[in-house]
This record gives C-alpha cells, structure tokens and sequence, in this order.
C-alpha cells in the first residue's frame, strides 16, 4: 500500500481498520485531517512504525504493532527479566530501524514512556549496534522509563565475532538505568499490540500489561 | 605500517589496537583511551585508522575536542572512521583524509600527497549517468553515508555551504537515509554533492533490497538545483583514491572534477 492507497483508506468510511505495510515514503502527504476526523487503526510491524510515530506525533492516534485480529481489553504479556524494576508509562516505538531513521526527522519525545523495541534483519548486528548508539547519542531515549524488548526476527543463530543480539542489545539497554524486559511475544508475526496507551512493565515479574 | 615507515614517519601502534570485543578492537574505554593519547600527543602529526573502524559511532562523544583544537592533526581512514571525520570536522572544523594507507597503487600515493604536499588534488570521476551538470565551490563533508546519518539529530548542523560527500556499500536503506538527511533539513543550503563508490556490497547484508542507490539518489537529490558529480573515485573499491575532507573544493561537474585543498592541518 502505497501513500495514495493509504489516504484513500484512512478517508474510506466503511473501513474499521488498515493493515499496512509501511515505509518513509507512506509519509509523503498523509492526509492528517482524516486521521483527525475518522481515526482508525492501522496494524503492521516493520517500515508502519514510521506511520505509527508520524500519527501519533500529528493526531494522537493508537497504533498496533503486529499482524493479525486486534484483540480486545487489556493485554498481559509475558516476557524474561533482564533488568529488573517497574515502570508505568504510554507504550511507544516499534520497529528499530524506522526509530533511528526517524532521529532528527520527525521520531516524537519518548520522555515519561515505556519503549518498545522489536526488529528485522536486515544487515547484521552492527547495524543494530549503529541504530541504538543513534538513538542515545541524539538524546532521543532521555526520560524513558523502561524497555519492552520484542521479538527480532533473522537474528536466530546469529553470532558475530562471539556476539549475539542479545550481547548487542544488554550493552546499550542496561546502560538507561530502567527496567528492561526480554522476550516478549511483540513484533513481526506476533498479534498486535497497542502503541500509545497506558502501559505498566513489571520485569521483576517478568510481564507487561498495555491498555 | 611499513608504508608509512617508507615515507620516513615512526608509525607506532596505539596500546589496544589489537584488541577484540565482539566486533569491535577493544572496549569502547580503551579505544577512545589510545584514539585521545594519540590526539594529545604532540610528537603525533597523524592519525591512520588500521581497518574500518567498527564501533567508532560509539566514542565520538568523548574525544578531547581542546587537544585537537590546541594541536589539530589528520585522521586517515573510511567506512565507520567517517564518524570520527564528521564528530572533529562538526565540532572543531579538523581536517582529515578518507580513505587508507597500505594497499599500494594510487591509493597509498594519493594518501602521502594530501599529507606532505600542500599543492591543491584533483580527482577525475568516471562517466556517470548520475552527474548533474554544474560547478560548486565549498567545504567537503561526509563519506560513508552510513555515518552521515548516524549525525542527524546528533550532532551535525546543517550543511550550509558544504559540498557533501557520498559513498558506502550496498545498503537496503539508502533511500531511507537521503529521505532522513532531507527531512532534518540538513541539506539546506547545500552547494554540491560529490558522489564515490556506490557499487560494493556490505558482507552483512542478508539482502541488498530495492533501494538502489543510483537510482535514488537521483530522485532525492537531483531536483535540488545542485551539482552533481558521480563516478569520484573514492569509497570502498580496492583502487580508492584518498579524499581530503573538511577543505575547501571546486567541484566541475562539467569537466568532471574535483580539486581540493590537501588535509595538512
């Protein structure tokens, strides 16, 4: 789905919600006045958390991060502790690499939230370790309050020199000083998860509750 | 090293500059150690990166910026050292030199001019369908476009009077970057791009993806109402030809060339 094709879906009436596969370029003349007047969920993982952002920024609205049925009421999610502690915050972020290229062009404040993180392959760890140094270096993880790690998916197996995903991701998370939260059944081929609600991470009980 | 001991210098070794964490030559504690020695130290008139420089995005925040204010000296290096050229060109202005030292041929030469020789280097591109017709005077920023990006919202300014530089493996994201380097209005007031080697293929890569970054780079920057000039031989190819940064350039994309002043500090 194109830009054009979005906008005719977010203006289309009869529509509840939109899966979507995004990217930047869906940006280029979002039409926010819709959003605004009929606002509806748009689902996806991936490039759609720079279409996730880029609304919630403009009009507030809820994303969900995953493919599938939206499921209903409160979620409690299951993770591994990785850094223990609690936090309560608005649930936001998504995809890592739209998070970084979005730095200095649009990505909103994080201050007082709960940061979610999940993933695709797309080069090795490297670019995983380039996308978080940005993402500190530019201030743009200040006032986060804990972390929800997802599920990255190609990363299985993968060990560079001795270092695996999780060695790349313990070196910058632990170094927030807030509770971080592992494994959670979030991000690509996992059922959607609202971005943009309340969220309470609890990573001494290893759980997370959204909505 | 025995490159540059055949130019008469004493090259010595930095203490972790064979070390290994992961990916990286040591703890980011004891490469920035030896990267600041290595600055303060005034009997240094350089710095040669040995390889491409993994990890170096994450040190850029505690060089010593008064000891190369105080006693600026080159940095040689490409790939990820294109952080440590931008993070020094963006806080104190230092000049360096893209590319390396070691591999003979036109590189090593070009390299030893821009160091010993203060009469201006010009570099002849290769035809390119991407040259946009045109001539720019400015001061030469950038190299790997990978690193270039890892400075929006984190420490590079806009690029007003700047002739910006490019080059970098195949990268899925290509588009993405120039879409973000447009969109944090670093571009602004750009004078010119000088565009390296786009055609390598980054080993981590699982997939080169859609984003051809000829093609792209035509559709971001070509309706900018800059020069273009395409098919420069610096980047990652075996036969680069070194690139001084951080000095001022004519770039003629009508002739196809551009001519700098030499890196010497």
């Amino acid at each position: 789905m194109n830009a054009v094709q979005l906008n005719e879906a977010l203006r289309d009436p009869t529509l509840q919600a939109i899966a979507l596969d995004g990217d930047h370029r869906t940006l280029e003349g979002l039409d926010l006045d819709a959003v605004r007047a009929n606002p509806k969920p748009i689902v996806g993982t991936g490039g759609t958390t720079f279409v996730h952002m880029e609304l919630w920024r403009e009009c507030g609205l809820v994303g969900y991060h995953g493919a599938g049925e939206i499921r209903p009421g409160r979620l409690q999610l299951t993770g591994e502790t990785a850094v223990p502690g609690r936090a309560e915050g608005v649930l936001l972020g998504g995809s890592l690499g739209p998070l970084r290229a979005m730095v200095g062009a649009g990505l909103p404040s994080f201050d007082g939230a709960i940061l979610l993180l999940t993933g695709e392959r797309t080069q090795g760890l490297g670019q995983v370790d380039r996308q978080l140094t940005h993402l500190i270096r530019a201030g743009a993880l200040n006032g986060v309050r804990g972390v929800a790690v997802g599920h990255f998916a190609g990363f299985d197996g993968v060990v560079d020199r001795g270092w695996s995903l999780d060695d790349v991701l313990t070196d910058h998370l632990n170094t927030l000083d807030v509770p971080v939260l592992g494994n959670l059944p979030i991000g690509p081929g996992r059922p959607p998860v609202p971005i943009g609600v309340h969220a309470i991470l609890d990573a001494t009980e290893a759980v997370l509750s959204v909505g | 090293m025995q490159t540059l001991a055949g130019w008469g210098l004493r090259p010595e070794l930095g203490k972790h500059a064979l070390d290994q964490r992961g990916f990286m030559a040591g703890s980011d504690e004891d490469r920035l150690a030896d990267l600041n020695d290595a600055l303060r130290d005034p009997g240094v008139r350089a710095i040669v990166a040995a390889t491409g420089g993994a990890g170096t995005y994450r040190i850029v925040d505690g060089l010593d910026l008064a000891a190369v204010r105080a006693d600026p000296k080159p940095i040689v290096g490409f790939s990820d050292i294109s952080n440590l050229h931008l993070a020094l060109w963006a806080a104190t202005g230092l000049a360096g030199v893209h590319g390396c030292v070691g591999t003979g041929g036109r590189t090593d030469e070009s390299c030893r001019r821009l160091l010993f020789e203060t009469e201006p280097i010009t570099l002849s591109a290769e035809p390119s369908e991407l040259t946009i017709p045109g001539r720019a005077t400015g001061t030469l920023v950038g190299g790997c476009a990978g690193a270039v990006s890892n400075f929006l919202g984190a420490g590079l300014p806009r690029l007003d009077g700047a002739i910006l530089c490019l080059e970098g493996p195949q990268n899925p994201h290509f588009d993405r970057m120039l879409w973000g380097m447009l969109r944090a209005g670093l571009l602004d007031g750009i004078r010119g791009f000088a565009i390296g080697d786009l055609t390598g293929l980054d080993p981590s890569v699982a997939e080169p993806g859609p984003d051809q970054a000829m093609t792209v780079i035509r559709e971001r920057l070509g309706g900018l109402g800059v020069p273009i000039l395409a098919g420069l031989p610096f980047g990652h190819r075996e036969d680069q030809v070194c690139l001084p940064l951080g000095v001022e350039a004519k770039l003629d994309a009508y002739a196809g060339s551009l001519t700098a002043d030499p890196a010497v500090c």
